[in-house]
Formats: C-alpha cells, structure tokens, sequence
C-alpha cells in the first residue's frame, strides 16, 4: 500500500479545489449523540455539563478512532437553542437533539423581524417563547458559552491538524422562518401574503451574510455552512425555489464568494429538480453535502468540475447495515463521485446516535486505505 | 406485526383519525401500539391512551429525512419485545415521504409482516397545498392504500369531487374516502377498507 502525501489540511483544500487529493479526504459529521455512543458515554448526562463537556466528547471520540480530515466544532443543543430553536436535550429513551416545531412565531412577527432583524427577534421575543431563558443576561451567559466553547473546539482540532470545515452552522433565512412559524402556516404565509414574508427574508440574508462574515473572520475560516432541510424539489415545486429561496441563496453565495470564503451546504431530502441551479454559481464558491435522498451520482454528472460534493452514507446503513456494506458504498462513492477529485467521504446527515462501531469504523478504514491500495 | 403508517400534513387531521382507528381495532379484540413522529408537539395524550389500554411511544428524530428510518426501525423493534402488539400505528410527520419510509423498512427490517399506508388530505387547505407544496402532497398520495379525504365539512360537494379526482388520478390502486374525522362515525367508512 501507498502512504499518505498529505496533511488533512491539504487534502481537504485540494477537494474543495476540485483536485484530486492523495486519498479521499474523511468528514465523518459527528453528532455529539453519535460521540457519545461511539465512546460509551451517556449523552442524556453529559449535554447538561454544558458546551465543554460535550466538545470534549467529540475530540474523545476523534482520538479515541485514529482521527480523520475534516471536522467541526460540537453542535449541541445550546448551539441550536440560541438560534432561537425549541429543542429537547438528547435523554436515554431518545439520544438525539430533537427540534420541536410549532407556531413559535405568529403573523405579526414578520413586520418586527423586517425591522429589528432576525438576531435581534430572537433576543427580545423568540428566545422566550421557546426556552426557559428568563432575561438577556442569562441568554448572553449562555450564547457566550457556546462561542468560547467552538473556539477552543476549533484550537483543539488545529492542535490534532484537521481542517475545520466551519465554525457554528447557519440555518438558510427560509428554513429559519420554516422551522419557527412551522412548516405548513409558514407556506400559507407564502401562498396568502408573500410579500411580508419577503421583507423578512430580505433583511434576514443581510444579517446572514453580516454575521457569516464576522464569524469566519472571529474564527479565521474560509469556509461558512448554509443549512436547508425544506426548499428541495421533493417538498416545494421550482416555483416557490425560484421566487423564495434561490435568489436569496445567490446573494449569500456571491457576498461570500467575493470576500474567499466558501459556502457549504446542507441539503436535507432530494434535490434531484434543484441540482442544475448549483452550476449557475461561481466555480469552486460553495459544496454541497447530500444526506442520500438525492442522487448524488447524478449531482457529479451535473456538477463535476464545478464544486466539491460531500458524500451520503445513510443513517440506516450506518445503524442496521454491515461494515462490509458500508465499505462497498464507500468505495463506490470513491470511485464514482471522486474520480477527478472533488468529493469528500462523510455521512448522510450527520452520523446517528445509533451508528455501529464496526460501522464506523469500516468508513474510517475504508477511506483511509482503499485509494492508496490501489 | 402490522404496521399502519399515517401520513399526510401537520393540522390534516392525522392525529383524530389515529385515535379513532385505534379504538376501532381495540373494539375488534386487536392488540395496539402507536408510534407518535409529528414534528411538533404530540399531539396524542399517551396518558390517556395508556389509560384506555393503548401503548404509545414517542419516535424522535433530529431532522425529518434520515434518522427517523433508524429510529423507527428501531422503535418497532422495542415495541414487539415489549408489547407484541397485533397492530403498530404510525403517526408520520408531516414532511416524510412514506414511500421513503417504506423503502428502508424493507431494506431493513424484518419484524413487520404486513403495512399498509393512510394517507390524509385537509380538504380546507388543498387548493394551497396542491399549489404550493404539491411535489410533496403528491408522494404522500402516491404511496397511500387508502387516501382519506377529511374536514370535508368545511367546504363545498364540489371541492370534495375535485380532490377525489385529482387523487385518484394520482394514484389508481388506492381506496379514496371523504369523511370528517371529527364525526366519530367516520370510521365506519374507511374500516372497511383497513386489512
């Protein structure tokens, strides 16, 4: 077998380059519930020690398996908290963050968050309708928290040489507005009175990219994570994408772009009708990570050469399947969707709480040694 | 051990006709268990249904997509061992494409012998769903054995006429009824049609 050329580091930027790297570079999308099973640890205890303990729970897990390329900082439930989300902590009966949708948001709410914008929303209103937060104080205390806790996260990661793919994740100003006013009332918004929604959406990418920018240059990143789980083809028709959510997502991607840094995003269910609009965007100015809804051989048919695809290994073939499946799949997605490069291994989604050692493991083994032995 | 899954939108009415279909079957000497998958707060009382000799257990998953498969396999796995009910109903969210679901069930489980799938329309919200979000309205109707067409009190004959055609264009093989799930006596209407 050949031996490694290169750093994480340059391995990872020469995917996201669109080069071929020495071998394929290794993401595995640790969630801190996955982190904690792959570690025997209780994930129910440790999220209530606040950021620290559960970022330590992922450089455990990093060490403990050997390390791989690309990381993140934690994302706990505090992370998603002061985004304004309603979560429920990971228990022992259900070890995963569940966000908890609902009406958080009314009508109304839309004209305030035109005006004061969606941060500022958050603070004096949202934050208290969705968590036990009493006042601005505790909620500072908290959001502190989770910025010093990524910090150290991300100079703990540099000390062990990985790539940090990026500091905190941003959910897209659609799925933001989605996930607060919920899905279906938020479509009626769309379908009765778009254009409040708009106004909100408008304010909310200039505060996107704002607060994008001065977190990769706080975190000294060129790299910056765009989450949608709802605007894909298989739950809204291109009509409602073109008017809604792409013209947004063009003016985040190009702000970005124009200043180095690129956009990575997350994009849950199928995009199979939403792909083509990806190659409309500056070369090499953004990635996608596919969570195996879409066909992500036909998203390299359609992308090859033009940005960086993240791969797909399903939570249920991480959880239920054999580590000689989840080899072959790797392999096959070495093979198919990094021929020319431009492909980095990771997981569908996030690796599940319920991912199997040998599971993990056989991604880990299997990127590290199937192209070198070759 | 069968599986009912029950799709269809949040506020379509999945969680009336859940409990309905429940007793039903209960009154009919059937063991139940119901898996509870809504994205926003449950709307079932697992209490009261526990109360009522019902076993309810919450299904979570982190994102609508991916790990509910894992989770829900697993969660069946845990109700046969505890209760080895003669029926498992599924109360999906309101963003799953059962046909999804269904996918890795049979991919990966082997402890349910037989599904079937229910699909609700909201026949008030309809006209916007189909316009605005009809690429995932037609999955869930795509994938149903049974489409039910509920709050049709609420609009007019010849709206309820409309949806049963589009559906049944939508899908050939499935039993379309039209009902309003708040009158009890509804189910009566789609009982038939539940193996």
């Amino acid at each position: 077998m050949q031996k490694e050329t290169m750093t994480s580091i340059e391995r990872v930027e020469c995917a996201l380059n669109l080069e071929k790297p020495d071998r394929v570079p290794i993401w595995p999308d640790v969630t801190t519930s996955a982190a904690a099973a792959l570690t025997d640890e209780k994930i129910w205890e440790i999220t209530h020690q606040g950021f620290d303990a559960e970022q330590d729970l992922e450089l455990k897990l990093f060490d403990e398996y050997g390390g791989w390329d690309a990381v993140n900082p934690a994302l706990t439930a505090d992370v998603f908290a002061v985004g304004g989300n309603k979560i429920i902590k990971a228990t022992e009966e259900s070890p995963e963050i569940q966000f908890v949708e609902g009406e958080w948001t009314k009508y109304e709410d839309y004209e305030i968050i035109a005006e004061i914008g969606w941060f500022q929303f958050v603070t004096d209103h949202l934050i208290y309708r969705v968590s036990d937060i009493k006042d601005k104080a505790e909620y500072d205390k908290l959001y502190g928290e989770v910025i010093n806790g990524t910090l150290r996260g991300m100079a703990e990661y540099q000390k062990r040489g990985a790539f940090i793919l990026y500091a905190q994740p941003n959910n897209h100003p659609f799925f933001t507005l989605s996930l607060a006013r919920s899905m279906v009332k938020f479509t009626e918004d769309l379908f009765y009175r778009p254009e409040m929604v708009e106004r909100a959406l408008k304010k909310m990418t200039e505060e996107f990219i704002e607060f994008g920018l001065m977190l990769c240059e706080m975190a000294n990143l060129k790299n910056t994570k765009v989450i949608e789980e709802r605007a894909g083809g298989a739950i809204y028709p291109l009509r409602v994408f073109d008017r809604f959510w792409w013209p947004y997502t063009q003016q985040i991607v190009e702000a970005f772009h124009s200043r180095g840094i690129m956009s990575s995003f997350h994009l849950d269910t199928c995009w199979d009708k939403n792909l083509h609009y990806f190659k409309e965007l500056p070369r090499k100015s953004a990635m996608i990570e596919l969570d195996g809804t879409t066909n992500i051989f036909a998203a390299k048919d359609i992308l090859r050469n033009h940005m960086c695809i993240a791969s797909d290994i399903h939570p249920a073939l991480m959880s239920l399947g054999k580590p000689e499946e989840v080899a072959a799949y790797c392999r096959k997605v070495i093979d198919e969707v990094g021929d020319d490069g431009g492909h980095i291994l990771s997981t569908a989604c996030g690796l599940p709480a319920a991912a199997k050692k040998e599971n993990f493991i056989a991604m880990l083994e299997t990127g590290k040694t199937y192209e070198l032995s070759k | 051990m069968k599986l009912l899954l029950i799709a269809g939108f949040l506020g379509s009415g999945k969680t009336t006709l859940l409990i309905q279909i429940a007793h039903h079957l209960v009154s009919a000497s059937q063991s139940i268990a119901i898996v509870e998958n809504e994205m926003g707060e449950i709307g079932v009382d697992g209490d009261y249904l526990n109360l009522e000799g019902l076993q309810v257990q919450e299904l979570f998953g982190g994102c609508i997509c991916c790990t509910l498969s894992t989770g829900l396999i697993s969660t069946l796995e845990k109700v046969e061992e505890l209760y080895h009910p003669d029926t498992v109903i599924l109360e999906a969210t309101g963003a799953a494409r059962p046909g999804d679901i269904l996918n890795n069930l049979n991919t990966y489980q082997s402890r349910v012998d037989g599904i079937q799938v229910i699909t609700v329309v909201d026949a008030n919200r309809y006209p916007m769903l189909k316009e605005m979000m009809e690429p995932l309205l037609t999955a869930q109707v795509e994938a149903a054995d049974i489409v039910v067409i509920n709050k049709i009190d609420q609009v007019e004959p010849e709206q309820v006429d409309l949806i049963k055609k589009e559906t049944a264009d939508l899908n050939k093989e499935a039993v379309i009824e039209a009902i309003s799930a708040e009158n009890k006596s509804s189910i009566n209407i789609i009982a038939d049609a539940l193996q």
